[in-house]
């Protein structure tokens, strides 16, 4: 088996792609995003659907952190 | 408010193109630097197929000139606020834009047999064996991305290590052509020891390299 290249239509690549763009690009004004209030509610949620498991740990800690 | 897309030269002309709003993605120029928008009524649903959507749009806009993807979802509440940001980084970002034009962005994903196949594997081990298990495992991955980096590095014009939950990930920055070369160092290293599996995906706008300081965060 040689080197695969993935292209967006496999399931390896989506995962990279999506990764890109939800934890890759940039931030502009802090990452101020979806409104004031609801702003880690919805990233939170959005990375729990696309994002790899090691970086959803870290994102449920950073938002628990933030809880108060 | 405004759904932000991508940041590009201010001098691109910008391809006609609808947004995940369902209106037509706009231009907001500054001196150096546009930022690429969509005035939306309310943010965007922030699910797989709108990110994938916008992710199309921005791939678009970066075959017709250099693009920084902005992070997905990500708003500002109207045109001035905009034009705000365009007069604070628009020089930082055109910077990086003429260091970026012509490049693309490609992943490598690494494995190989003596690291475990699943989380369950490392819990069926207990106190100092599962420690000293753990640690030849994270030794073994930083010696196989060093060398990754190393063989890429001949063919890319810059590498960042991404977070990998098995094996090595590498982003690699290149020309769009370089592809069959990355493919080629990649199968000698594939070549060279049993059990080992890679993976490119890409090429893609430069998704992990908008920002040297930020990129090398991550």
């Amino acid at each position: 088996m040689s080197v695969t290249t993935t292209r967006p239509s496999s399931d390896v690549a989506l995962i990279d792609l999506l990764d890109r763009v939800i934890g890759g690009g940039v931030v502009v004004s802090g990452d101020i995003v979806l409104g004031v209030a609801d702003v880690d509610l919805v990233y939170l949620g959005l990375r729990l659907i696309l994002a790899p498991a090691h970086e959803v740990e870290g994102t449920v800690n950073l938002t628990r952190g933030r809880t108060p | 408010m405004m759904l932000l897309y991508a940041v590009r030269p201010a001098e691109a002309e910008t391809p006609e193109l609808v947004g995940l709003c369902g209106r037509e993605i706009e231009t907001v120029r500054g001196s150096e630097a546009a930022l690429i928008a969509e005035e939306c009524p309310r943010a965007p649903e922030p699910n797989r197929s709108m990110a994938l959507r916008y992710y199309e749009i921005v791939d678009h806009l970066s075959r017709s000139a250099a693009v920084l993807p902005v992070r997905f979802p990500t708003v500002l509440s109207d045109r001035a606020e905009v034009g705000q940001e365009l007069a604070r980084r628009g020089s930082q970002w055109r910077r990086r834009l003429d260091e970026l034009h012509g490049l693309a962005e490609m992943v490598v994903r690494a494995t190989w047999p003596d690291q475990p196949t699943s989380a369950r594997d490392a819990e069926q081990s207990v106190g100092s064996a599962y420690l000293r298990h753990r640690a030849a495992q994270v030794h073994a991955a930083e010696e196989v991305a060093g060398e990754l980096e190393q063989r890429a590095r001949r063919v890319c014009r810059d590498v960042r290590q991404l977070p990998a939950a098995e094996g090595v990930r590498l982003a690699c920055l290149a020309p769009r052509t370089a592809e069959p070369e990355l493919q080629q160092r990649l199968e000698e290293w594939r070549q060279e020891g049993a059990g080992r599996a890679v993976s490119l995906g890409g090429p893609w706008p430069p998704f992990s390299f908008v920002d040297q300081r930020e990129a090398a965060a991550r």
